[in-house]
């Protein structure tokens, strides 16, 4: 079979990446990496041309690498040539910040003597710039202005000057998309790292908060940040979670989705064991708890280890609002999701195999439903939970000003078209669409709750209750099996002392420690505290 | 484990839930639309054929049981369900024999009722019990009645409100609070009750009363008619719209014979049992009593008369206490008290001008009629000889050593017991009223 040997060549190239150690910082080796040459040719000359052409041959014909000649003043003074890509660089730095200072400033150079010094000279009484570094190194050059630096490079000077100058164009802070809030902070998270690294710094002006950056993605370069509280994120997690990104060898990062795949623990599993959030608050919230968030460049995305089950259940307006009507919500969550899965594989159980535990008026309204339908009642519910998945994608993708139609469309497939010419019964149609309501209500297990629903109907079309019982079991000797970085899934949905924010959710005073499973001995989180009204009595 | 041993793992378990997908048509599945469900099943017996009994039975026709998506009513005039008549041995063969007649496999487990004709019950219902008991398709809570007159008939009545009469029956059944208490009786309370050492039992019996009536309306409409028919030929084009209208309307009543054919059934006592045989019945008027001797009520109404007036109380919070014993002569003495709580609902012709007089007499009268119904009870039971109201069962399980001793005798013993009754009850509430309107005209009189 092909799939089989597709399959087992994708899995053998997976362990052999886990076999060879990989290189330290990031894949980020030159051993690889062919477009630099040896050490010998990497150090800068002391001939501009040479530097420049060396340079040119490594970039090739890019349009947007700039190049500008510039001749300083004075006498003896030498050329220069100021290198940056254009659009990764902000034009105003560079003409008011590097230009200005440079071409206005008279140099007086004794000969031979101050030559060797120009570039510390430049760099600490003439450019107006913050972030400057000094570098004799052609490929650190190179990767500063692919990431938006200038590098000055003077002809007779072995040292280059790179600038900080980045000024690419982003997107402004805007409202997320997809944790909407009615009480709470707005922000969402932008593609800008900076940006990102800065909202939580705004949140958490903790002495303590740590924020690692790496390279990881040999062709991308990609900057990502772990953020966590030193002294409140477990040390064993965090080293744990540095070894797993230092192991990642892939040639490129675009999204936080991206490291998400190369950390988790149980890829083959349909939960996921990584957590991700577009909102600095709810990042924040989790880094409090002792978890740990990781910026990606380029990603609005903030990921979040270790994450739990209980997770899903939570949103940050759990904890704005009041803990009773917050209790509330998340009780009908949990109901939620189970109904979103379980509700058709128990519309078919009983239709099929257990007639007699349907009460007698509801048997009578759905046997009425069904007749004249074609199909057994599995696949009538397949159809219907097909079509409904592809009216789900359809809606997600499709350019803005088709929406309607589509909707349209779907309304009237689903709704009425479907019962009118009898494909499927009403009943189906009912649970179908209240399994696809309620799912929703549980946005991050969308994924799961779609795929476990199929195979929950499968089992429940064979084996009825049994095997809905059976299927049961199964889900849940699974997700006990998953683990987090350490941290079994499951904590604070199985019976510990740590439920105060799992099925409802105690009030924010209640909460003196923090739940023990992430941050360890660090749990201190308040004196206990009682209620205002508590110190008359 | 080895990069072939998971794929191998992951296909193997691809493949096998692609497969069970279609696999549940090899055992017990079963769709909606491959069955039919029972509702009804009814028993009489065949005159000249003691071995066979006639098994009526009454399945849903679930496209006439019009869900809410067809928009009420009994589709296109429908009966909502159907039935089919077996000779058979048993009712079990006759679920067997009815699949070749119908397109759909018989599905017992929603059974409402079983209806057993006054007839076969002589010969013993003890093969329908058994059926009941026994079948795992079968639902031991299945309420069981008697028909006064045969089974075939009632279960083929077309009832109102309800779609039929299994639906209506166990409705009327648990509706019957005020008159007579819990008289609901299911197959499984039917065999406990025939196990005990008294063996009798009762079920309640309904009987199929014709109510039809012609519709007065319907009268009028004729009589208007024949009217203007007489008056002349003449027709405008309107006019004869309207006729062509009326006409139709003629037809479909027409349809219906004219007259609105309503069958009622009704509750009219109890079928009463020793063992599985039917020994008699017991009216309503003869049944009065069984609701407080049976103690389960809790909640009824009693109507009296006091001298030329009338009364109608609400007797509520009711305690029963039954104590049975055998004194040296071997009789059974059983000591029967009530202690409960009434309220006037109804009072037409009584002296109430002074509330003491007016209560006093009241309970006097009410405890006279509660002790009366209960004798009038017990006498039919003893005339019976089926002690339905456990004496006997009570006797065995509070003082069994004095049971074994007279177990031999025990239907005379029972024939002979007195039972002495012990009713207090207050009046609690005169109803909206706390003053006589009738203060007036009652001085004037007096």
């Amino acid at each position: 079979m092909i799939l089989e040997k597709l399959l087992n060549r994708f899995i053998r190239f997976q362990e052999k990446a886990r076999e060879t150690p990989a290189p330290k910082n990031g894949g980020n080796g030159d051993s690889q990496d062919n477009n630099l040459k040896g050490d010998s040719s990497d150090a800068l000359l002391e001939k501009l041309s040479d530097n420049v052409n060396t340079i040119k041959e490594l970039l090739g014909t890019s349009q947007d690498v700039k190049y500008h000649n510039i001749k300083l003043r004075g006498p003896g003074a030498p050329e220069a040539m100021l290198i940056f890509i254009d659009g990764l660089v902000d034009e105003k730095m560079i003409t008011e910040g590097i230009l200005e200072p440079l071409l206005t400033h008279e140099f007086n150079l004794a000969e031979g003597l101050a030559f060797g010094k120009l570039a510390q000279i430049i760099d600490k009484q003439i450019l107006q710039m913050g972030d400057v570094e000094v570098s004799n190194k052609i490929s650190k050059l190179i990767s500063a202005i692919l990431s938006g630096s200038s590098a000055l490079i003077i002809d007779g000077v072995k040292e280059c000057l790179l600038i900080s100058t980045k000024g690419y164009p982003t997107r402004s802070i805007t409202e997320p998309q997809t944790e909407v809030v009615v009480r709470g902070p707005r922000e969402g998270f932008t593609e800008n790292l900076r940006t990102n690294t800065a909202m939580i710094r705004r949140r958490i002006k903790s002495q303590d908060l740590r924020m690692e950056h790496m390279t990881v993605g040999k062709k991308t370069e990609t900057v990502i940040c772990i953020t966590y509280i030193k002294n409140v994120a477990r040390q064993e997690i965090v080293d744990k979670l540095k070894e797993r990104i230092e192991k990642i060898d892939t040639d490129s990062i675009i999204d936080s989705g991206y490291i998400e795949a190369f950390i988790e623990d149980s890829p083959f599993s349909l939960f996921e064991t990584v957590g991700y959030t577009e909102k600095p608050d709810v990042a924040a919230a989790k880094m409090l708890e002792g978890r740990i968030a990781i910026l990606v460049d380029g990603s609005p995305f903030a990921i979040t280890v270790p994450h739990l089950f209980v997770e899903n259940f939570q949103t940050s307006e759990d904890y704005n609002t009041r803990f009773l009507y917050a209790s509330v919500t998340r009780l009908m969550r949990f109901v939620a999701y189970f109904l979103s899965v379980f509700t058709v594989p128990v519309y078919i159980a009983l239709t099929t195999f257990h007639q007699e535990l349907i009460p007698e008026t509801l048997l009578f309204t759905i046997a009425n439903a069904r007749e004249g339908t074609p199909f057994p009642v599995f696949f009538e519910a397949l159809i219907m939970v097909i079509s409904f998945e592809v009216l789900k994608e359809a809606g997600l993708r499709l350019p803005r000003p088709v929406g309607q139609a589509i909707s349209i469309v779907g309304a009237l497939i689903m709704g009425d078209a479907a019962i009118a010419a009898g494909l499927a019964g009403a009943p189906v149609v009912i649970a179908v669409a209240f399994t696809a309501v309620a799912g929703f209500i549980v946005p991050n297990q969308i994924e799961s709750t779609s795929i476990l629903r199929i195979i929950m109907m499968i089992i429940a079309a064979t084996l009825g209750g049994y095997g809905l019982a059976l299927g049961m079991l199964g889900l849940l000797i699974h997700l006990a099996s998953l683990k987090s970085f350490g941290v079994d899934f499951l904590t604070t949905v199985i019976p510990s002392t740590d439920l105060k924010d799992s099925f409802v959710r105690a009030p924010l005073w209640a909460m003196v420690r923090r739940p023990i499973a992430l941050a360890g001995r660090n749990r201190i989180r308040m004196k206990p505290w009682l209620p205002q009204n508590s110190e008359k009595a | 484990m080895s990069a072939k041993k998971i794929t191998r793992r992951l296909l193997s378990v691809t493949a096998v839930v692609l497969i069970i997908a279609v696999l549940g048509g090899c055992w017990d599945k079963v769709e909606l639309n491959a069955i039919s469900i029972i509702t009804g099943i009814g028993v009489d017996a065949i005159p000249d054929n003691p071995d066979l009994m006639n098994v009526t039975i009454q399945s849903a026709n679930v496209k006439a049981l019009s869900g809410p998506a067809s928009g009420g009513g009994g589709g296109d005039g429908e009966a909502p369900f159907i039935i089919n008549e077996e000779q058979s041995k048993s009712i079990s063969e006759a679920i067997t024999q009815i699949e070749r007649r119908t397109s759909r496999s018989p599905f017992t487990h929603h059974n409402q009722i079983i209806v057993v004709g006054k007839d076969y019950c002589k010969n013993g219902i003890q093969s329908v019990v058994d059926t009941f008991l026994r079948e795992d398709e079968m639902r031991v809570e299945t309420s069981i009645v008697v028909a006064d007159g045969t089974a075939r008939e009632m279960l083929s009545v077309k009832t109102e409100i309800e779609k039929s009469a299994s639906q209506w029956i166990p409705g009327m059944l648990a509706s019957l609070n005020y008159n007579v208490g819990k008289v609901d009786v299911s197959v499984l309370d039917f065999a406990n009750q025939i196990l005990k050492p008294s063996g009798a039992a009762v079920i309640p019996l309904i009987k199929v009363e014709d109510t039809s009536l012609q519709k007065p309306m319907l009268k009028e409409k004729n009589a208007q008619q024949q009217e203007k028919k007489d008056e002349g030929e003449e027709k405008s084009g309107e006019e004869e719209k309207d006729e062509k209208k009326e006409a139709e309307e003629e037809k479909s009543e027409k349809k219906n014979g004219g007259e609105i054919e309503t069958k009622t059934l009704s509750f009219v006592g109890f079928a009463v049992f020793k063992g599985p045989y039917f020994v008699g019945e017991m009216g309503v008027a003869e049944m009065k009593g069984y609701r407080w001797l049976n103690g389960d009520v809790t909640s009824t109404r009693v109507s009296l008369s006091v001298g030329s007036g009338t009364a109608n109380v609400n007797v509520t919070n009711a305690k029963f206490k039954k104590k049975v014993r055998l004194d040296e002569s071997g009789k059974l003495i059983a000591d029967f008290s009530i202690i409960a709580d009434a309220a006037v609902l109804e009072s037409i012709g009584i002296d109430d001008t002074d509330i003491k007089r007016y209560t006093k007499v009241l309970t006097e009268v009410m405890s006279e009629q509660i002790k009366k119904e209960i004798e009038d009870c017990l006498e039919k039971a003893k005339e019976l000889n089926a002690d339905v109201f456990g004496f006997l069962n009570t006797l065995y399980e509070k003082h069994p050593k004095d049971y074994k001793r007279i177990e031999e005798k025990r239907d005379e013993v029972f024939k002979n017991m007195t039972l002495n009754t012990d009713i207090k009850i207050t009046i609690q509430d005169t109803g909206k009223l706390k003053k006589s309107i009738l203060e007036k005209w009652w001085n004037d009189e007096h």
